[in-house]
């Protein structure tokens, strides 16, 4: 039996340049906010820019940028909504807000799905947002989105997320895609931080720090999602993506 | 809209196998799942028209109809596509038709309720007994 998706996945990939996966293996360390203000910012910067949200429980892509065009059916394949020049396609998209029970095998089935019908058309970067942990749809992810890739690893300085930010690390490293560094979100306005300590025990580059910002849960979901490029979390965020090698 | 993707899709397929046997397609079968919502009739037309002037063109073509199956998981009831997408509005039998998986998200079991709905058959495109000729 042949899945043709899987010649529609090449025609797919072969248009993008980079993919940018984003994870870490706690939940609420802000992952997908990183994920959606890394997309702007990349897009911001003159590259062509997609964001995929992988979080099939928990998809916030949509809200965190306020999306609400649907995506359109085109004879190439859905063609998802833009915001500020990111071609954002989420699940939530297409389940309109309802919760979507999976289990494992189903999960790789939509993954397939959604990148063999979305159509982003050629791209610099596709960005990634990952759920927590290192389940199916990271797997599914390692394993349909080939070629030139890279992954950012998220996490506070809790010792619970140093040691699921440990075990993505370790593997993301066994699937072949190269970490490019952690990033500690919410740290504490002053003293050390014990995250750039640690990256050292996990073979991997510290990037930088963002401290805890209050004024984004004010922006998120809002109408003009450029307006978290003007926060200090997308100053501080730029300057990690920066180490990490993008040209921004 | 979607037909053209998914034909497309299958002519690649088809003519990636045929080119890596270095032969020409005599023929092979399409499936298409039900829960695809597929027009079955347009996906033959255009599997007509992209298999032109390809390896495949002249090949018997046949497309059928893959009658779903769903199961819940909590009481192991089973339900028929009808039964399944029974009173969905149009905007969700859409959501289905590009990913079958979202049934779980719209339907519900009939004889619980549960939304742990597994896709058992039916959900996609498969093609089957490819059948090359010519090659080496």
């Amino acid at each position: 039996m042949i899945d043709y998706r899987d010649e529609l996945l090449e025609r797919r990939l072969r248009e993008i340049s980079y993919v940018l996966l984003v994870g870490g293996g706690k939940g609420g360390v802000g992952k997908s906010l990183v994920a959606a203000v890394t997309s702007l910012l990349l897009a911001r910067s003159g590259h062509k820019t997609g964001l995929l949200d992988l979080d099939l429980h928990g998809p916030s892509s949509i809200a965190i940028l306020g999306v609400s065009d649907a995506p359109a059916e085109t004879s190439e394949g859905v063609v998802p909504p833009r915001v500020e020049g990111v071609r954002v396609m989420s699940i939530d998209l297409l389940a309109r807000g309802r919760p979507l029970p999976l289990s494992g095998s189903a999960k790789e089935e939509v993954v397939k799905e959604v990148l063999a019908v979305t159509a982003f058309g050629p791209l610099d970067y596709l960005v990634v947002d990952l759920p927590p942990g290192t389940g199916d749809e990271l797997l599914s992810a390692a394993k349909y989105l080939r070629g030139r890739r890279g992954a950012l690893v998220v996490t506070t300085a809790s010792p619970l997320s140093l040691s699921a930010s440990r075990r993505s690390i370790e593997i993301l490293r066994g699937l072949g895609i190269e970490v490019l560094g952690l990033i500690e979100n919410m740290a504490a306005a002053e003293g050390g931080s014990v995250v750039e300590k640690v990256a050292g025990d996990f073979g991997a580059r510290f990037l930088g720090r963002i401290p805890y910002d209050g004024e984004l849960e004010k922006l998120v979901g809002k109408s003009g999602a450029g307006r978290l490029l003007e926060t200090c979390f997308s100053a501080a965020l730029r300057r990690a993506l920066l180490v990490a090698g993008l040209a921004l | 809209m979607h037909e053209y993707v998914v034909a497309s899709g299958i002519v690649g397929s088809v003519a990636k196998l045929a080119g890596s046997l270095g032969g020409r397609v005599k023929s092979f079968r399409v499936l298409v799942g039900e829960l695809s919502m597929l027009d079955v009739g347009l996906v033959k037309e255009l599997l007509r028209e992209l298999s032109k002037d390809s390896p495949l063109s002249g090949a018997a073509i046949s497309v059928e109809v893959e009658r779903a199956l769903i199961r819940c998981d909590s009481c192991g009831a089973e339900m028929s596509f009808g039964e399944a997408v029974e009173g969905l509005g149009e905007e969700e039998r859409e959501s289905i038709h590009f990913v079958p998986e979202l049934v779980s998200s719209f339907a519900r079991c009939r004889g619980c309720g549960s939304p742990a709905l597994r896709v058992v058959a039916g959900r996609g495109v498969k093609i089957v007994d490819v059948v090359v000729t010519g090659g080496g």
